[in-house]
């Protein structure tokens, strides 16, 4: 009885253990072909300048003050 | 099992480490032009200006300045590039690699903060705040964009093509050196271990389990609770592959792990696990509760157990990552550091510390076939008279 809870806690804990290396570890170091953990590109402002272009202006009212 | 296959198996488990540490090693050579190629695919032609600066003539014949640069981070070197455009400003931040735990990393590119280094002029960076709760990883991003940014500024051939002022200072952090605050810790932990080898000798006078629990308890205080200084098998890789050598964040896991194994080699025995883990304090002290035994002895989880710090020993040190060798629960228990499963796995050993006693110690921590392997090849080079007679 005692080496079946040992066992239980013990495969318990290898679980445990095996899927935390995997989804933490394995995964990110064999899934991307990339020796490159990220590129941050100056993307952010061309997109801000693309969407002022967007603006709507229809809708604006001229307020005399 | 065989004593004598058990010997072979030993001797040959050193096979693995050894290849790791060599293949590991060549796959970190001549990386930059490849790395240049990955983050610039169409680059029409690469120039090498120092080991660190390059040029790259981009696809629409524009020319980009790449600075490669690193700073100590949590566990290690922090490496990143930053490219510049001809307008002296930061196109791109390209993070290489980081041998710190990955929520850290998460946390930082979930707050943004290398997009705050995005069109800034590399001859005046602004530095954006540390990102809370991940602020040795985010000073290693700031302080290495900064060091890539003066390198550029300060190469000759960069400052007349882009007609920087030749006398520009700037003040760079230089990678982090021995505080008072480091010396501290390295003297608990040099404490901590006298302390420990003076109550394992046969001279001391006092009550030995009192003195063991005053003991563990400053230990688990210390190590564990104020400064978390408790090495793991992420401290092993490590050592073994050098990673020390280019500064981290705290030398203090690094130096009890040095001085447990002078401890196993020197007096054959393990007084880190048996007085000073933090952890193995913790399940020992809720153990007290219900007096429960030790799990009784098992080859099968032992070889286990054994197999399984080596393939992940060997896997972390050929990326050269450490936190890739990080499965313990001790970060999470004592600095809340880690996953999910981290923290199930956490309160998964504290409830079975009422049914077993130190259970994580007997059942699965690395560090019992780590500190064995060390015994091993004590005894194997050093055999008693006993057994040679």
């Amino acid at each position: 009885m005692k080496n079946f809870i040992v066992l239980s806690v013990f495969f318990l804990f290898l679980s445990l253990v095996i899927y935390e290396f995997y989804t933490q570890s394995y995964t990110i170091a064999t899934n991307s072909n990339s020796n490159i953990l990220a590129i941050i590109k100056n993307e952010k402002q061309q997109e801000t300048k693309k969407e002022e272009k967007k603006i709507d202006y229809s809708n604006f009212e001229y307020v005399e003050h | 099992m065989n004593t004598k296959l058990e010997k072979y198996i030993g001797i040959l488990s050193i096979i693995p480490l050894i290849f790791s540490i060599v293949l590991g090693f060549l796959k970190e050579q001549n990386t930059s032009i490849k790395l240049i190629q990955e983050f610039i695919p169409n680059s029409k032609n690469i120039l090498h200006y120092t080991d660190n600066i390059y040029k790259v003539i981009a696809e629409n014949n524009l020319p980009l300045y790449i600075s490669f640069a690193s700073h100590v981070g949590y566990s290690g070197p922090m490496q990143l590039a930053i490219i510049a455009n001809q307008e002296k400003k930061i196109d791109t931040v390209v993070l290489i690699k980081s041998p710190d735990t990955k929520p850290y990393l998460d946390k930082i590119l979930e707050n943004k903060l290398p997009n705050h280094f995005l069109n800034q002029s590399i001859t005046n960076i602004i530095p954006p705040d540390a990102v809370s709760g991940a602020t040795i990883s985010s000073n290693a991003i700031i302080h290495a964009v900064e060091k890539a940014s003066h390198n550029l500024i300060t190469n000759n051939t960069v400052q007349q093509e882009l007609a920087i002022p030749q006398q520009h200072n700037q003040n760079i952090k230089q990678n982090a050196i021995f505080s008072s605050s480091e010396l501290y810790k390295l003297g608990i932990v040099l404490f901590l271990f006298l302390s420990a080898f003076w109550i394992s000798t046969k001279n001391f006078k006092y009550n030995k389990l009192k003195s063991h629990y005053i003991l563990a308890g400053l230990s688990f205080v210390s190590v564990g609770i104020l400064f978390s200084m408790q090495f793991s098998l992420s401290t092993i890789t490590l050592l073994l592959s050098g990673i020390w050598k280019n500064g981290i964040a705290s030398y203090a896991p690094l130096f009890a792990l040095i001085l447990a194994i002078l401890c196993v080699v020197f007096t054959k025995k393990n007084l880190y696990c048996s007085h000073i883990c933090p952890f193995g304090t913790l399940q020992e002290g809720i153990s007290l509760i219900t007096h429960c035994s030790m799990p009784p002895k098992n080859n099968f989880i032992k070889w286990i157990t054994r197999f399984f710090t080596l393939l992940i020993l060997c896997f972390a040190i050929y990326y050269a990552i450490p936190s890739y060798a990080t499965y313990e629960p001790f970060g999470k228990t004592f600095n809340m550091i880690g996953s999910f499963t981290l923290f199930v796995l956490s309160i998964a050993v504290i409830l079975s510390s009422l049914i077993f006693k130190k259970p994580w110690c007997h059942l699965l921590c690395p560090m019992t076939p780590f500190f064995d392997y060390i015994l091993f090849w004590r005894k194997l080079l050093t055999p008693s008279k006993k057994i040679k007679e």
